[in-house]
């Protein structure tokens, strides 16, 4: 039986498919296939569905074998009436979109003796953010968060008015954030009710979003206002100076999220005496949350969801069907993570040689990497199957040497073209982790913010925050065997076993998929190598003799 | 709804400064095609989306393009591109930058554009007329900021942009139009969506704004979507397209050579006791080309538009109220904007959006152009009107995604001043493309008796211009003209039409009722043809358009140098399918067919 899940009706349109019988189960965001980051289709009443034809050939089925299609959100879209023309004999089920991100969390966290359930969202199905506990592969609510009291919606509120941007900004001021002074925290406190119920109620002045014309779209970027935020600091537009105010008004408001996410965690802990927390929701990217979570809410162990955001929902109304409608159980070990597309070599070079680009093939595409990282080359890192979710974590990324502090800022100047206080995250092999990082155990998602140890930073100047923390991933050889050896090989040659890890695209752009995305991002950047299958393709500035191979 | 936004490449950031130390800042791209002479377009943003969050402003290589950023107002959301409380410095910059940039540029005159959506909508208005541009693309447009529901919404924005100066004269755009000299207006496009989310927002802002461009004799177009929503009409990258399509219309090619030909004044209008309007001599002199502006209403029932969504049938009081709001809105335009008579071409179903190019061209008299498609699933059809607008750049149709023609209609129409002397050039004046899209019985219903009617007026205007005036056809036509929905019940006027034409009487056993709608069409036209001098128009059953109907696209792609199969198979299929759908229906099809065949001829 498969069944098939849709998500992402307001961004990140995504699909899963579970085959019942074989286990086989795959996930896929259109955005890959579109180019379009986040693939939008709020509103629309048709999209492209590469997605669903991808994750349907992964499980060997065609639309007509699909007997169930969850979705996931309960209301109804036009873009639903042309998906339901889609599947001729599937039953259709509509699935809250808040349990949507708690099954995808807790049915990938591999626990199946249950855990406790944290969804905190910007909000979706009028709600924003779900308590909940996972019993055996069965789901039970325990609460919704109600809209009006989003966390979420508040952090992007914020986000807004200093400069970051809109939708899908937030990670600039959970950067930002470090940088500051929460000195407004105090008087978010007095505007916040922390409830018994592990629930928050704002404010009307947090709520209030006075000037409010427009309302029909989700991402309406006029909703992004209220009283509060508007007396504490001035607008700010993107070509206009950061002041100390809006860095300060980022940390407070990421102070903010902590403690309510920390209330949240604990009393959900009090309520069902779990020890073990899975944690989902757009809200459940933030790393640093995460880690505060992990260190203060009192729980034996947490597993946020690496595609916490909408991106995962498709899988989760997947999972929320099979094991909770259906009561098939259907749980994942891990979470789906290289569940993308592979290209084999002979696909690789007729891309390249497309473009009559020069390539030079390597017998180790690790070892070569790791002496180009070594000399301070950036290089485009294109391996195996692609990742699912908003992280590269080794298959599409860029990779760079950390020792230099330079390194932050050649990064961003040559290839990332982001702001000057945005982090980069470290890779790092897991048998070297906990000798550079804070940590107990494996973190393989970079989905936790962690402490570096101490007199370790300035080893990994490039990879350190201010803050003296870092987004870790910790590699496993078993995993990823290719990308492990390239760190063990780096640290074999530097002493320094971590290596800088960026998603591999450009400002604006999805993380690339293909080679020809690939080789559009190496021609659109200024990298120095693509490393891409076992082919070793050098950048424009190299190509031009302007630095020589090191 | 874009998620991040965008800025067009090849931008440069700028800022001018005034004394009161306000800055304006905007971003500049230069054309790189024949910059020398290249008109200066200024895109107006529409509320809180400075940074370009709405898309509101694009690029094109042969335009120098403005993006101002009103970051000014609530918040920094936008002062309507006026200022705040009640010192409306937000004129004073906007002149700053345009004369800096022209400055810049450098070149004789160079015609200067305008566009916006929304609040940009109201900023292109009242800096267009302001800096007198040519012509001005509004989407969507607010109007009037206070004294409205729109006010009321955005009440904490508005106070703070007018401060005490209540009842401003600056709250109201048309305030802003010349009225005084006309020709020194620009020349209006405004596009709109039929249904929009704010309540009262098309009678508000859309009809207030036609009513007061007309009295103040401008021209302008109109472009009316049969949606629900608060959104572009023309997206941004569309706009140069506008203003290069209706560059005759606008002078847009002499502008560039510095000269604009001295606009002819209006002459007086004579009222006949038929409230027809005719020209000084009494005559109407059309020589073939248009002689009075036209309208046309918009008929599409969004309860069907709903009920084809949800799959199921709609509720007949739905309907009915959608009837009735209609009928009002094509009561508004005949009667605000005293429009006596129209001239209709009609063209009846799906296919028919597939000849949008030529439709002008074949019936140049024509003021009003009515397809009736029924339409469900056109994607091939689509296609095809990609294709064919990327080739003659003339389609004005563009589908929504849905491809749910139920909401894919398209109204575009072009209202210029009444003008009398010939020859005009075509597209100062008149040129009028409506496209219906549905083919419910209400708004068949209307757009019938509209073709009857329209029909009717162009045989007589044939005869008065000859010199021929048939006293019998003028009572018809004064009573075919008085069919106007809302002013008597229908079948009452059908009635007095029937009886002004000496058609059998009713039974006895109903005095109200009358022949049915396609007998009188029949006479009517027959009786219209004949006192013209012309054959009986062709009248058939809608089955038998169908190898017409064939023929002429395969003439049309013909046209174009094309085969027949690159329309593709599904196209074909999709129209044959539409006959199909409409066999049975009597009345529309065999009025509409008529319109068709008079103006064939």
């Amino acid at each position: 039986m498969i069944v098939v899940g849709i998500g992402g009706f307001f961004h990140d349109f995504n699909a899963a498919a579970l085959c019942l019988e074989s286990g086989r189960v795959a996930a896929a965001e259109e955005e890959r296939f579109s180019r379009r980051k986040h693939h939008p289709v709020m509103g629309t009443a048709q999209t492209s569905v590469d997605c669903l034809r991808y994750v349907l050939d992964e499980v060997g089925a065609g639309f007509g074998d699909v007997a169930h299609v969850a979705f996931s959100d309960l209301a109804d879209h036009p873009l639903k009436s042309f998906l339901r023309g889609l599947f001729p004999r599937a039953r259709f089920h509509d699935v809250h979109h808040q349990m949507c991100h708690a099954a995808a969390a807790y049915y990938s966290s591999g626990w199946r003796d249950g855990a406790a359930i944290l969804a905190l969202d910007g909000f979706g199905d009028d709600s924003s953010g779900v308590l909940a506990v996972g019993e055996g592969h069965r789901l039970r609510p325990l609460r919704y968060v109600d809209i009006a009291n989003s966390i979420g919606l508040e952090y992007l509120r914020v986000t807004y008015q200093i400069g970051m941007g809109a939708f899908g900004a937030e990670g600039k001021t959970q950067g930002l954030a470090p940088y500051g002074t929460p000195r407004f925290l105090d008087d978010y406190l007095r505007e916040v009710v922390f409830r018994d119920d592990g629930t928050v109620e704002l404010s009307d002045r947090l709520r209030n979003m006075k000037g409010y014309l427009g309302g029909e779209l989700y991402l309406e970027t006029k909703s992004l206002f209220n009283d509060f935020i508007a007396d504490h600091v001035a607008r700010r537009f993107d070509d206009e100076p950061l002041e100390q105010p809006h860095i300060d008004m980022a940390a407070s408001v990421q102070a903010l999220l902590d403690r309510v996410a920390v209330h949240a965690a604990g009393r959900l802990r009090a309520e069902t005496g779990a020890d073990q927390l899975v944690l989902g929701g757009g809200v459940a990217l933030n790393s640093t949350m995460n880690g505060v979570v992990r260190r203060q809410a009192g729980f034996r162990d947490i597993r946020p969801h690496p595609s916490a955001s909408d991106r995962g929902n498709g899988l989760g109304a997947a999972l929320y069907v099979a094991n909770t409608v259906l009561d098939q159980p259907f749980v994942l070990d891990q979470p789906l993570i290289y569940a993308g597309r592979r290209f084999d070599d002979e696909a690789v070079e007729a891309a390249i040689r497309a473009r009559s680009l020069p390539l030079e093939a390597v017998e180790d595409p690790a070892v070569a990497a790791a002496a180009l990282l070594a000399e301070g080359a950036i290089i485009g890192w294109f391996q195996g199957r692609s990742e699912l979710g908003a992280r590269a974590l080794g298959s599409r990324s860029i990779l760079a040497d950390p020792r230099r502090a330079e390194m932050k800022d050649d990064l961003n100047r040559r290839v990332k073209h982001r702001e000057w206080f945005r982090p980069f995250a470290p890779a790092v092999p897991i048998e070297h982790a906990s000798i550079w990082f804070d940590l107990d155990g494996p973190l393989p998602h970079m989905t936790e913010t962690v402490k570096i140890r101490a007199g370790k930073g300035a080893g990994i100047a490039a990879a350190c925050h201010v803050d003296e923390t870092a987004r870790v991933q910790t590699v496993r050889q078993e995993d990823n065997p290719l990308y492990h050896r390239l760190l063990q090989d780096f640290g074999r040659r530097t002493g320094v076993p971590v290596v800088i890890n960026t998603s591999f695209n450009d400002a604006d752009e999805p993380i690339v998929d293909t080679p020809d995305d690939a080789l559009n991002c190496l021609e659109a950047t200024d990298l120095d190598f693509l490393v891409m299958g076992r082919f070793l393709v050098p950048g424009r500035r190299r190509r031009s003799g302007e630095e020589q191979k090191p | 709804m874009p998620l991040s936004k965008k800025y067009p490449p090849n931008t440069e950031m700028r800022q001018v400064t005034d004394a009161a130390g306000r800055v304006l800042r905007y971003r500049l791209a230069k054309a790189t095609q024949g910059a020398e002479t290249a008109p200066l377009l200024v895109f107006f943003h529409g509320w809180n989306s400075a940074e370009n969050y709405d898309g509101s402003w694009a690029v094109d290589p042969a335009w120098h393009v403005l993006a101002p950023m009103d970051r000014f107002g609530l918040n920094r959301q936008g002062c309507w591109w006026l200022g705040e409380k009640g010192d409306y410095f937000m004129f004073g910059l906007i002149r700053q930058m345009v004369e800096a940039t022209m400055a810049e540029l450098g070149g004789g005159e160079r015609p200067l554009f305008v566009s916006g959506n929304s609040m940009g909508g109201f900023g292109a208005i009242i800096h267009g007329t302001s800096l007198k541009a040519r012509a001005v693309y509004a989407n969507v447009p607010q109007v009037r900021l206070q004294g409205t529901q729109y006010y009321e919404i955005g009440q904490g924005n508005f106070d703070l942009v007018f401060g005490d100066d209540r009842l401003s004269r600056h709250a109201d755009a048309t305030n802003f139009i010349n009225f005084a000299n006309p020709e020194d207006n620009p020349v209006f496009f405004i596009g709109h969506s039929r249904h929009d989310i704010y309540r009262h927002y098309y009678r508000e802002h859309f009809l207030y704004l036609v009513e007061r461009m007309t009295q103040a004799d401008c021209a302008y177009a109109l472009t009316v979507i049969p949606t629900r929503g608060h959104h572009n009409v023309v997206e941004p990258a569309g706009v140069f397209e506008v203003f290069n399509r209706w560059r005759h219309a606008i002078d847009f090619p002499v502008a560039f050579t510095g000269e604009r030909p001295a606009r002819q004044p209006a002459p007086p209008a004579v009222h006949d006791q038929n409230d027809f309007t005719f020209g000084p001599e009494g005559k109407c002199v059309d020589a073939g080309q248009v002689v009075r502006p036209a309208l046309a209403g918009l008929l599409v029932p969004e309860a069907r538009v709903a009920a084809a969504a949800a799959g199921c049938a709609p509720a007949p009081e739905t309907l009915r109220e959608t009837m009735r709001r209609e009928r009002g809105t094509l009561d508004f335009l005949l009667d605000r904007l005293a429009i006596p008579r129209l001239r209709c071409a009609v063209e009846w179903d799906a296919s028919s959006t597939l000849w949008a190019p030529g439709v002008q061209a074949r019936y140049p008299q024509a003021d009003v152009f009515v397809c009736d498609p029924s339409l469900e699933r056109l994607d091939g059809v689509r296609a095809v009107m990609a294709e064919d607008d990327a080739g003659s750049r003339r389609i004005f149709l563009s589908a929504d995604a849905d491809a749910t023609c139920f909401r894919v209609g398209v109204c575009d129409l072009l209202v210029g001043r009444p003008a009398f002397e010939a020859p005009v050039p075509v597209g100062r004046q008149l040129t009028t493309v409506l496209r219906l899209v549905e083919a419910g019985g209400h708004a068949a219903f209307l757009v019938g008796l509209a073709a009857a009617h329209l029909a009717l007026g162009e045989a007589v205007g044939r005869i008065l211009a000859g010199g021929e005036v048939d006293p019998e056809l003028a009572v018809c036509l004064q009573q075919v003209g008085a069919i106007t929905p809302a002013r008597a019940a229908p079948r009452s006027r059908l009635r007095r039409v029937a009886e002004a034409l000496g058609l059998a009487s009713p039974p006895a056993a109903d005095a109200s009722a009358a022949p049915p709608l396609r007998v009188l069409a029949r006479a009517v036209l027959d009786r219209s043809a004949a006192a013209a001098g012309m054959a009986p128009p062709l009248l058939m059953p809608l089955a038998e358009t169908k190898r017409p109907l064939h023929d002429h696209l395969e003439r049309m792609l013909a046209a174009k140098g094309w085969t027949a199969d690159r329309l593709p198979r599904r196209a074909w299929a999709e129209v044959d399918a539409v006959h199909e759908r409409h066999a049975g229906m009597e009345a529309l099809p065999d009025l509409m067919f008529a319109g068709f065949a008079v103006f064939r001829r």
